[in-house]
């Protein structure tokens, strides 16, 4: 029996029973989009990080509360709440020299920014007098803060685009008085336009304010991270040695990790693949609960078949013919489902893109293509076995 | 009525001269000791099925019915459709071939199923109880149909409890509780 007869057995079989079939592949298809969309969008946003990371230049290095492992959060996430880092700190690895050329710190948290009745959450960024220009951030309009505005704990602050718009209007921010927190702040200088990312937020609701108001703000006297400038590139590891060597004499080896751009990035990527493993894994749970659902129905179809079964056997059919026919089935059934849902998840994912950032990666289609196969060919065997077993005169007398 | 496995049994053994069906199947050889894919092998090739209940696939064509046997013997599509409108047009539906069983009579579906035990030229035609399910004349039409295809050379095999029926066979021989009681030619 050739194996395009079995398909077009199967097919007719399956169109036969529409409406049972599409409830069928329903597993299949949910499963497998759930995984693509679930997949794309964890390597959506490792893009988008990346990207971001290649924008900030790669001579920053990055000096991040509490203790980080090499082999990524080993020893916990970053400890921000209970940072230990300071101003003085910084001011310290500035003054260093070697292959360091500079180094700003800041405090950051989600806030809002009022103007006349008018309120709009974004990241309130407290920096220090070199901040802007250690992270090239610069203005479209009025000026940066600058270190006496830091020194003076003037209330300043730079806006980003979205915040104006939100809060402005047409109305030209500069000199007009915004609150955050309790504190009183003068617009002093627009962010140039710092790209957005969707629903991740772009830059463009910035706030930078000096440090030493953020920390009135805040609450807090500590810095979030510490941001160290090499004089090159090449001068990275030379300068990360520096840093400890200095913040080992002032604190303990686990109230801080100091890493460059690419062993941060490689850090985040890594989170991410992690939670985009568990997120396609928790997917694929409903994966195998389509396939369950394929085999329920295969042993509905060869108990309602058994007369069929009996006849194709009277006339000639070996067991592995029967077997065949109905493992082709369900291959069918589930290889249709996932196919659909490969179409519907790619799409979704597509879609979402103008708001959340996600990539269709070929890898993640072709294993949903071959997982769902093998879902079909493993939730499938069982009835088929049951069908092949069957005694011809017994079956023929089913009713 | 007979079971099916029996009837195959006391057919192979002692009615029929098992040389005449195959080298591969010697006489007295017990076919329950076959392997099933033997079994399906011997089903396909030299045994054609006529049951009381016709046992067509619904949702299927006439056509298609009766290809089916030619599926499992690996014969390709365009030679069964032509084996299949031959069988056909023997049993005299030639313009029936695309109609489901639901489309045709009873006694129409009978044919179908005679067409389809006939289309691997078997050595030997099992009918059980072909006309059980019929009416008299559909009944009539079907073993004159039985006749006409033993006297062009086929050997049938029918099990009946009806003695009308029986008369019409070349030999008749009577089973009591699985036992031979008598053969007469």
């Amino acid at each position: 029996m050739d194996l395009s007869e079995i398909f077009r057995l199967s097919i007719r079989s399956i169109t036969r029973n529409k409406t049972r079939s599409v409830l069928t592949m329903l597993g299949i298809i949910i499963g497998v989009f759930s995984v693509i969309l679930l997949v794309s969008l964890g390597q959506g946003l490792s893009d988008f990080v990346t990207g971001q990371f290649e924008k900030l230049g790669s001579n920053i290095i990055y000096v991040i509360p509490g203790k980080i492992g090499s082999g990524g959060f080993s020893g916990g996430p970053p400890n921000f709440a209970g940072s230990k880092l300071t101003l003085k700190h910084a001011a310290d690895i500035a003054k260093l020299g070697g292959a360091i050329l500079d180094a700003g710190g800041e405090t950051q948290s989600i806030s809002a920014v009022k103007y006349r009745g008018k309120s709009m959450y974004g990241t309130v960024v407290g920096g220090t007098g070199n901040y802007m220009r250690l992270h090239t951030i610069s203005v479209s309009a009025g000026r940066a803060i600058t270190e006496t505005d830091v020194k003076l704990g003037r209330g300043v602050a730079v806006i980003g685009k979205d915040v104006i718009t939100k809060l402005f209007g047409q109305v030209n921010p500069i000199g007009k008085e915004v609150i955050i927190g309790n504190q009183n702040l003068t617009v002093i200088g627009v962010l140039s336009d710092l790209g957005s990312a969707g629903a991740i937020g772009s830059g463009n609701d910035h706030s930078f304010i000096p440090i030493t108001v953020a920390t009135k703000i805040f609450g807090s006297d500590n810095l979030q991270m510490i941001s160290i400038k090499a004089v090159s590139k090449e001068e990275i590891p030379t300068a990360i040695k520096q840093a400890k060597k200095y913040l080992l004499r002032q604190l303990k080896e686990d109230d801080f990790s100091v890493m460059d751009s690419s062993s941060l990035l490689s850090t985040i990527n890594q989170i991410l693949g992690v939670l985009t493993a568990a997120l396609g894994g928790i997917a694929a749970i409903s994966l195998v609960v389509g396939g369950v659902g394929i085999m329920n129905i295969m042993l509905v179809t060869v108990t309602e078949r058994t007369k069929e079964i009996g006849l194709r056997k009277a006339v000639g059919a070996k067991p592995k013919d029967i077997l065949i026919q109905f493992v082709i089935e369900a291959v069918v059934l589930s290889v249709l489902g996932g196919v659909i849902g490969i179409l519907i998840g790619a799409g979704g994912a597509l879609a979402m893109n103008s708001i959340f950032p996600t990539s269709v990666s070929f890898w993640s289609v072709s294993l949903a293509f071959g997982v769902s196969a093998i879902v079909g060919v493993v939730f499938g065997v069982a009835p088929a076995l049951k069908a092949s077993r069957l005694n011809p005169i017994d079956a023929l007398r089913y009713e | 009525m007979f079971v099916l496995q029996p009837i195959l049994k006391m057919a192979l053994k002692s009615v029929i001269n098992l040389n005449k069906v195959s080298k591969k199947y010697e006489m007295g050889e017990e076919v329950h000791n076959l392997s099933e894919v033997e079994q399906a092998n011997l089903r396909n090739e030299h045994i054609g099925f006529i049951f009381q209940i016709f046992n067509l696939l619904p949702r299927t064509s006439a056509l298609e019915n009766v290809e089916m046997p030619l599926i499992y013997s690996g014969v390709p599509k365009s030679q069964r459709d032509e084996r299949a409108i031959k069988a056909l047009e023997i049993v005299g539906l030639k313009d029936k071939l695309q109609n489901k069983p639901s489309q045709l009579s009873g006694g129409q579906q009978q044919r179908v199923a005679i067409a389809r035990a006939l289309i691997n030229n078997p050595s030997l035609i099992l009918a059980d109880e072909p006309t059980g399910n019929l009416d008299s004349k559909s009944g009539e039409e079907i073993l004159s149909l039985l006749n006409r295809l033993n006297n062009e050379g086929n050997t049938i095999v029918v099990v009946t409890h009806d003695s009308d029926i029986a008369r019409r066979a070349k030999r008749i021989i009577t089973i009591k509780d699985g036992e031979i009681v008598s053969d007469k030619k």
